[in-house]
């Protein structure tokens, strides 16, 4: 797309772990513009999981920088990601079975009833918040059947687009989806993929994790490669094909760095 | 170093050793006595026992060794056979929770050791204990007096608080109450008694006690009996709860709560055991005459006992005169040898 | 509106069952109480007495405010508190102890509270710094704490004509005074829990740990608020108890648990954890507290009491597993 005009809003530089003498993250690294949707492929093993449990706080990486809007920040625990506003959706989604949808969106950030009265216990404000899921819902074309009912009851494409509402909802500008339509019939997938393209129009940015060739290149506008624990390329969608990626994916096409190289040569 | 360490655990471990064989060698021409008390956690009367037991088995220079039976069946047999290993000359138990009563009296018969068991009988055992069945009726006559007095023997309703976990005791104990009472009051007619699972205690009885009254809404004068005071007690609470206190009489059991300032105005009376001074009996009956080379024959039949405890009936206003346990510990052991606490303190001799 | 509509009518459409879910529970348990109450009433026309109220309700106050403490710890995902038993004597000899120092009835109910709150705080010091499963903590610490309790006493009671003594005799508006602290408790928290905050959050702690903690909720904060929450309670149930029981030893409370837990079930408060309304602990704490004085109008021994409680158990818990399995509040 025409983003790289802008600075990035997220970039992770030179990004290693290590885990004893194990290294499952050598050098990667990865840019994220306003409004775009990044798709991050690679091989089992190649790195992928780490790099997002590091960007979402939950792995503290053993080198490299990570820079948010130009500032370089640290991300100690799943918390601080939140707090710089990205909001990581796994695959078990994580959410409440026994709560309703708009109880689950809101879940650990309740809107306070105003009265002062109320506000001495605590009470939630249930009106304003179904009203604001509804139209955060609404504003992404998310159906579900009832915001007021558990959650337990509903499809998992119902569920991922919730989690992935809820991001919205919570002001995140940076969306991370691990596999987000690995257990979804083809109509479900559609749906989901629908909310990803339009969380661009929020303003928000999105990296996406996802074995399926097809589906990345219909909702990404670049892809990064990686191998070996290495980012070894990055394309834009526009300008490649499937076969490009799977290429690069496997080794059969080196990648264009030095770093891919360096794979290579580990291979 | 290594060498000084040696010989330092060599004479840390044979002084100890040493010390024993000596005891042992004084020991060999001395009665020892065995008691296994009933455990040290559960009630002060338990404790008692032993205490009773020590003092007197010190003034007739015997040897005395204590284990507790933690209130728990195993502990008991394992008990048992400790005193066999410790060469015990006899043994007094008291065995609430009495499964192990039959293995116990196998370890002890093969080993030659006599063993007195108090209040739950045991084939292989002598008997010493209360006999609960007068217990029961001297409490009921007791009761059945002020009936008489107060209801010209027409109560409402007899309430027999059961505990039926007790087994034969508690049949014993009520239906004595029940025989007492009528003895008294041979025309109260049989529709009138009933009865509820009290448990013995008076906090876990109290819903059902209720559920009783509820049950008869229609009866005023209430007269009471139970395995123990903590069961009388619980349908005393209940009426009391209930709005129904004042047409409420009980007697009770073990005495248990018919002494110290907080009785309860609607226990009439109780009857006490004085379950802590038991050893006396035991002593004077049974394990004197084995320490003197007569031994007894054996009486394990509750019913022929080798040695009866005599049942005390009290008043409330009777037991006010009736010093608390220590104290009554402290007399006992004061006064001369074989008198028991019966003598001493009983304001009601049969 | 239309906006909404759109959203809603999305299919599938909510089965009924759904949407009255919360409510059906309650109408069941007031079907089956009230079923028992004129069966018993068509058998012996005098159950229908105050005396047979009083009874009841009576039962019914212990009973539901440790109801409250145990329906706590199973929505945030404690599953169960097995310490009650010994939580509640320790509350009830601090409540003996306060009023035999002739302390007015307030200090005597703080105190109470207070010790209540101690012990489940020590509880919750456990499982949550040796992460060990709450089930097997409270357990433990049951018998640890009835085990020292036998150590210090043998029997306690409250002094007679003391203030507690009478509020445990007192009857108000022809229930006992003890009653209406636990309706008022009962209604308050199923009233607060649902709609605050903290009530919500410890539900979704209850309904999935993981979910709740990527949301940012302290698992650790929660579970101790609950437990001392819950300890308080006991703490409160032990002054209704020392006011009501009379002389009472170490082990008088271990009676009660069962139908405590039952009650928790049938009211429909998932042991599972994340869900739960707690009003119906009125209905199935009084459906529980009238079964023994009915099975006594039926002329039933306590033999047959225990077996009813015993089925009523498992009868509940095959409930609290079907609604699990089928996700119905």
């Amino acid at each position: 797309m025409g983003n790289e005009a802008l600075s990035p809003v997220l970039e992770a530089r030179n990004i290693s772990r290590h885990f004893g003498a194990v290294v499952a993250l050598a050098d990667a690294s990865l840019k994220l513009y306003p409004r775009e949707v990044v798709g991050l492929v690679g091989d089992n093993g190649a790195g992928k999981s780490t790099l997002l449990k590091i960007l979402s706080g939950i792995l503290t990486p053993s080198g490299g920088e990570i820079v948010i809007d130009g500032k370089p920040v640290v991300l100690k625990r799943a918390q601080d990601a939140m707090d710089a506003g990205i909001e990581t959706v796994y695959q078990d989604l994580a959410l409440v079975d026994t709560m309703s949808a708009y109880q689950n969106v809101y879940l650990g950030r309740e809107e306070l009833s105003k009265n002062p009265l109320a506000k001495l216990f605590n009470l939630v404000d249930d009106k304003k918040m179904r009203e604001r899921a509804r139209e955060v819902l609404n504003s992404l074309q998310v159906k579900v059947p009832s915001i007021n009912v558990p959650v337990k009851g509903m499809s998992g494409g119902q569920r991922q687009c919730l989690a992935i509402a809820r991001a919205l909802l919570w002001g995140r500008r940076i969306v991370i989806l691990d596999e987000p339509t690995a257990a979804l019939g083809v109509r479900e997938t559609g749906q989901v993929l629908e909310v990803i393209r339009d969380l661009r129009k929020h303003d928000v940015s999105v990296i996406i994790v996802s074995h399926n060739m097809q589906q990345l290149m219909s909702v990404a506008d670049r892809i990064t490669v990686m191998r070996l624990g290495r980012s070894i390329a990055t394309r834009t969608v526009k300008e490649t094909e499937v076969n490009e990626i799977v290429g690069l994916i496997t080794g059969a096409i080196p990648g264009d760095s030095a770093e891919a190289r360096a794979a290579q040569v580990a291979a | 170093m290594r060498n000084l360490l040696r010989v330092l655990a060599v004479t840390a471990l044979s002084v100890p050793a040493l010390i024993g064989l000596a005891g042992v060698a004084q020991a060999q021409d001395k009665f020892k006595l065995g008691m296994a008390v009933g455990g040290n956690t559960c009630c002060e009367w338990m404790k008692a026992q032993g205490d009773v037991a020590r003092a007197l088995a010190e003034k007739n220079g015997w040897d005395y060794v204590e284990l507790s039976n933690n209130n728990d069946p195993a502990t008991a047999l394992k008990n048992a056979q400790i005193f066999v290993q410790e060469g015990v000359d006899a043994v007094i138990q008291f065995n609430g929770q009495a499964a192990s009563n039959p293995a116990i009296s196998a370890v002890m018969k093969q080993a030659n050791i006599p063993i007195v068991t108090y209040d739950i009988a045991d084939p292989g055992m002598y008997f010493v204990g209360i006999d609960n069945l007068a217990a029961g009726i001297a409490g009921g006559e007791g009761l059945g007096k002020i009936i008489k007095e107060k209801w010209a023997c027409n109560p409402d309703l007899v309430v027999s608080a059961e505990g039926a976990g007790a087994g034969i005791v508690n049949e014993w104990r009520t239906g004595g109450m029940r025989t007492g009472l009528k003895n008294i009051c041979p025309d109260i007619p049989d529709a009138k008694y009933v009865s509820f699972e009290s448990q013995g205690d008076a906090a876990v009885g109290l819903p059902a006690a209720r559920d009783l009254l509820a049950a008869h809404p229609e009866a005023k004068n209430i007269a009471v009996v139970g395995l123990n005071d903590g069961g009388v007690l619980a349908l005393i609470n209940a009426a009391e709860q209930l709005g129904r206190a004042d047409g409420v009489i009980g007697w009770g059991q073990d005495g248990a709560f018919i002494t110290g300032d907080n009785v309860n105005p609607h226990l009439a009376g109780s009857v006490f055991y004085f379950l802590e001074g038991y050893a006396v009996y035991a002593i004077k009956d049974v394990i004197g005459p084995i320490a003197a080379g007569n031994v007894p024959p054996l009486k394990a039949d509750a019913g022929d006992p080798a040695s009866k405890v005599q049942p005390c009936p009290v008043t409330a206003e009777q037991a006010k005169a009736v010093p608390d346990m220590n104290e009554r510990v402290k007399q006992l052991l004061a006064a001369p040898a074989g008198t028991a606490e019966y003598d001493l303190f009983c304001p009601n001799k049969g | 509106m239309s906006l909404n509509q759109a959203i809603e009518t999305a299919p599938p459409a909510v089965p009924l069952k759904v949407r009255f879910g919360g409510w059906g529970t309650g109408l069941m348990l007031l079907a089956v109480w009230l079923l028992l109450i004129v069966a018993t009433g068509l058998y012996r026309q005098d159950f229908f007495s105050q005396q047979t109220v009083l009874a009841v309700a009576f039962t019914m106050s212990i009973v539901g405010v440790l109801a409250i403490g145990q329906g706590l710890v199973a929505i945030s995902g404690g599953f169960i508190d097995l310490s009650q038993p010994a939580g509640m004597i320790t509350a009830s000899l601090v409540a003996v102890r306060l009023s035999e120092a002739g302390m007015p009835l307030i200090v005597v109910i703080i105190g109470a509270i207070l010790t209540g709150m101690v012990w489940g705080a020590f509880n919750a010091a456990i499982i949550v710094f040796a992460k060990l499963n709450p089930v097997i903590v409270t357990l433990a610490t049951n018998f640890i704490g009835l085990a020292v309790l036998f150590l210090v006493f043998q029997l306690a009671e409250v002094p007679l004509n003391s203030d507690i003594y009478h509020f445990g005799r007192a009857s108000f508006l022809g229930l006992p005074a003890i009653f209406w602290p636990m309706l008022g408790l009962v209604l308050v928290v199923g009233f607060l829990l649902p709609r605050t905050k903290y009530g919500r959050r410890a539900t979704a702690v209850g309904g999935n740990r993981a979910a709740a903690k990527a949301r940012g909720i302290s698992l650790k904060a929660t579970r101790f608020a609950i437990f001392m929450a819950a300890g308080g309670f006991v703490g409160f149930a032990a002054v209704l108890f020392a006011a009501t029981a009379g002389p009472f030893n170490p082990g008088s409370g271990n009676a009660m648990q069962l139908n405590i837990i039952a009650g928790v079930i049938l009211a429909g408060i998932s042991l599972a954890g994340g869900r739960g309304n707690f009003w119906m602990l009125l209905l199935s704490v009084g459906f529980l507290s009238t079964i023994p004085t009915s099975l006594v109008f039926f002329g039933l021994s306590s033999d047959t009491q225990s077996i009813f409680q015993g089925l009523i158990l498992i009868i509940a818990v095959a409930i609290d597993g079907y609604r699990a399995r089928k996700g119905t509040p």
